[in-house]
């Protein structure tokens, strides 16, 4: 099978039902869905929320996740701090747990929607197969890194004991969330058919 | 469903969604604006330790209440001292001025109780005391201990100073009739001195209480004192058994005086006694030699001339140029005494230093005196008594630099003096005729002892006699029938009524009779020639 884009056949699937109708149609033949083809748009928006996530991201790893109060002595966490505290405790599983959920995930999301929209801008053809893949990766494995979020909302509503022993959320758990959620969303608004396209890009700029 | 045809074109240049990161961006730079723009100054403390101290968790708090962290805890250079880079936070940057005090408040057990409990938990902290200078600082010098007294606490810092061989403590209470108004806040030792001073404060509202007039004596805990005066024992609080401290008060009988307001500096007396006593600032001193021993005087004892403290006992030791040794047969005692002029009645000055001299002087050419008398016959202690005696002539001598007043035996000698001349006075009597009379006079007695003893006999042979109770006998019975006699004419009886009846006219008869008796009387013959009238008689008067 020759790999050709539906674009240059002049076809476009609906991004919700996948019907495949010609590409002059602006709303999806079944579903009635608003076709469009938004190559340019995708990448501005994958970038918009990108920088927005790099952003939150700074916020999220230097601010405090959480504070906790133990015998009224009060003490920060910060995500890497506890997984420093983790792996120096011994306990390295939990500590890589962490550390990818909360650090490698978000990180490598970035970095490769990055990479991804650099190379469509770049009108680069290498590994496209490869890349498409890496981007349902992306997409797919985005909701887990709520996990340091989700701990931290838990800890804080069990953990609520006055002076003795409490847990407070700090502004970095907002901040990752936030992070998380952009990330999320730049891996939607990003069309992998772009991919396809970028031999094409210099027509379609 | 109609397709409308796809619109085929560039997309906007821009999509709204950028909207995003942007505001993302301004918000991030917002924070770290106002996170750097609300960061107040960095300091440094010294320490002497770090005990307790961590970075990144240590506050500094002011009454409980957070104006900075603990950055960072690292050792001076000279390795004696920790430092500490503490992040004031901005609003409160205002408390640092050069005299502000941060010290680390950790459990702490002192006199004044327990204090920092809370900190065994919580862990230790930082309290800071805002200070009053204008100027500003960066770098402080923390505090050991909690300073006493907060800074601009309302009340008097006073200047205490002493010589005595007590000494006190910072944080020892000021009292005020037992009551605690202040504590010293700081000992200082002037080595150059050989005095302690101490800065002590007195709390607001007390610090009125302080005046012009007011002294201040340690309070101690138990003072036994044995003087001429007798014994004393003084028990303080128990408190003050334990911790000391100083009281203070204006003498008995004496104005308060103008209010303080400023630092003064104030003379730590060694005991409340002590404050009556006036300081007098002249004296004159004399030497007085002694025959007999001194046993019982010491310095300190009291020169008393008719009943009146004037000065005082300097010296009692023989370690004078003048004299070689005791052994010497003509060695005598010397004393020197201090009189004070004050003490006389006179001004304390210079020149009336020079006035009770001179008249000092003319008195001891007069039979001035100085004798040793003993004050208290428990303890011995013996004080020095001024007191003219005639009858030992003295010019004034010199012993030294001093004038020399010359000594008269002590009380016992003087007592025994006066024994002896009593002894004298009794022997000159005439003690044997006094004797022989007396001797005579006792066998008179004697004598008259007998006879009455004689008599005595006789009388009790009478009364043994049995004819003499027949006699009481008969006495009774004669008593007992004059006893109805009387009952007879006792008044109502008809005895009684017809004597009385006889009486009337017995005393009708003799009105009747009265004028025959008295013309009887005049003329007696009238009964047998008849009354005639008498003439007047005249008298007979010169004639004419």
């Amino acid at each position: 099978m020759s790999e050709q884009s539906a674009m240059a056949l002049g076809l476009q699937g609906c991004p919700i039902c996948t019907k495949v109708g010609p590409v002059e149609c602006t709303s999806c033949e079944i579903c009635g869905a608003r076709l469009h083809a938004g190559w340019s748009n995708s990448i501005q928006r994958t970038w918009a929320w990108l920088i927005t996530s790099v952003v939150l991201y700074l916020p999220a790893n230097f601010l405090p996740i959480m504070y906790t109060r133990f015998l009224g002595k009060e003490t920060e966490n910060t995500i890497l701090g506890g997984v420093v505290s983790l792996w120096t405790h011994g306990s390295y599983p939990i500590a890589i747990i962490i550390f990818v959920a909360s650090v490698f995930v978000p990180l490598g999301k970035i970095l490769v929607l990055g990479w991804l929209c650099l190379s469509i801008q770049l009108g680069s053809t290498f590994a496209v197969t490869q890349k498409t893949k890496l981007y349902r990766v992306t997409e797919f494995v985005g909701r887990w890194s709520m996990i340091d979020v989700f701990v931290v909302g838990i800890l804080v509503a069990l953990i609520q004991l006055g002076n003795v022993m409490s847990i407070l959320p700090g502004m970095a758990a907002l901040a990752f969330a936030a992070m998380v959620v952009t990330t999320m969303l730049a891996a939607i608004v990003f069309d992998p058919r772009l991919l396809w396209m970028s031999a094409e890009w210099d027509d379609l700029k | 469903m109609t397709n409308t045809p796809a619109r085929v074109g560039r997309g906007p240049r821009f999509s709204g969604i950028w909207f995003v990161p942007i505001i993302a961006v301004l918000v991030g730079i917002w924070m770290v604006y106002t996170h750097w723009a609300s960061q107040g100054p960095l300091i440094e403390i010294t320490f002497v330790t770090g005990e307790g101290i961590e970075a990144g968790k240590t506050k500094v708090k002011r009454k409980n209440v957070e104006v900075g962290e603990v950055l960072d805890l690292r050792l001076a250079r000279d390795a004696e001292h920790v430092v500490l880079s503490v992040r004031i936070e901005k609003h409160e940057a205002h408390l640092l001025s050069e005299d502000t005090k941060f010290w680390v408040v950790r459990p702490r057990v002192g006199k004044g109780g327990i204090s920092g409990l809370n900190t065994i938990l919580s862990g230790a902290f930082i309290e800071l005391s805002p200070g009053t200078a204008e100027q500003s600082a960066r770098s402080f010098e923390g505090l050991e201990s909690p300073p006493v007294t907060p800074i601009g606490t309302p009340g008097l810092h006073v200047t205490l100073d002493s010589d005595g061989d007590r000494a006190l403590n910072e944080g020892d209470p000021i009292l005020f009739h037992g009551m605690e108004v202040g504590t010293i806040e700081y000992v200082h030792f002037n080595s150059k001195e050989r005095r302690t001073y101490y800065n002590a404060f007195v709390a607001a509202p007390f610090d009125r209480l302080i005046t012009t007039n007011t002294r201040f004596w340690f309070s101690s805990g138990m003072s036994v004192d044995m003087s001429a005066d007798g014994v004393r024992v003084e028990l303080a609080p128990l408190s003050n058994l334990i911790a000391g401290g100083v009281s203070f008060g204006v003498p008995d009988g004496q104005p308060h005086g103008d209010r303080i307001t400023k630092r003064a500096f104030f003379l730590i007396y060694p005991r409340e006694s002590a404050i009556y006593e006036k300081q007098y600032a002249h004296a004159l001193r004399f030497v007085i030699l002694f025959d007999d021993s001194i046993r019982g005087l010491k310095p300190g004892a009291p020169v008393e001339y008719r009943g009146i403290k004037v000065g005082q006992v300097i010296r009692t030791d023989i370690d004078h140029g003048e004299i070689e040794n005791l052994l010497e047969p003509t060695s005598r005692i010397p004393v020197v005494i201090e009189v004070v002029p004050g003490r006389l009645g006179f001004a304390d000055t210079e020149s009336a230093v020079e006035e009770v001299d001179t008249r000092m002087n003319t008195l001891i050419a007069n039979g001035l005196r100085g004798g040793l008398a003993t004050g208290n016959l428990l303890t011995g202690q013996k004080y020095v008594e001024l007191q003219y005696n005639d009858s030992i002539p003295g010019a004034p001598q010199t012993f030294g630099d001093y004038t020399v007043i010359p000594s008269i035996g002590g009380q016992l000698g003087q007592l025994l003096a006066s024994i002896e001349r009593t002894l004298a006075t009794v022997n000159k009597l005439p003690l044997d005729q006094v004797m022989d009379s007396a001797r005579s006079a006792l066998d008179e007695v004697a004598g008259t002892l007998a006879e009455l003893r004689k008599s005595a006999t006789e009388l009790e042979q009478i009364l043994a006699d049995p004819a003499s109770h027949e006699m009481v006998e008969t006495l009774n019975t004669t008593l007992t029938s004059f006893q109805d006699l009387a009952v007879d004419f006792s008044e109502g009886s008809l005895t009684h009524r017809e004597l009385q009846q006889s009486l009337i006219s017995l005393e009708q008869t003799l009105q009747e009779l009265e004028p025959v008796l008295r013309n009887l009387k005049q003329k007696p013959n009238s009964l047998i020639f008849g009354g005639g009238r008498d003439k007047d008689v005249e008298p007979k008067g010169v004639r004419e």
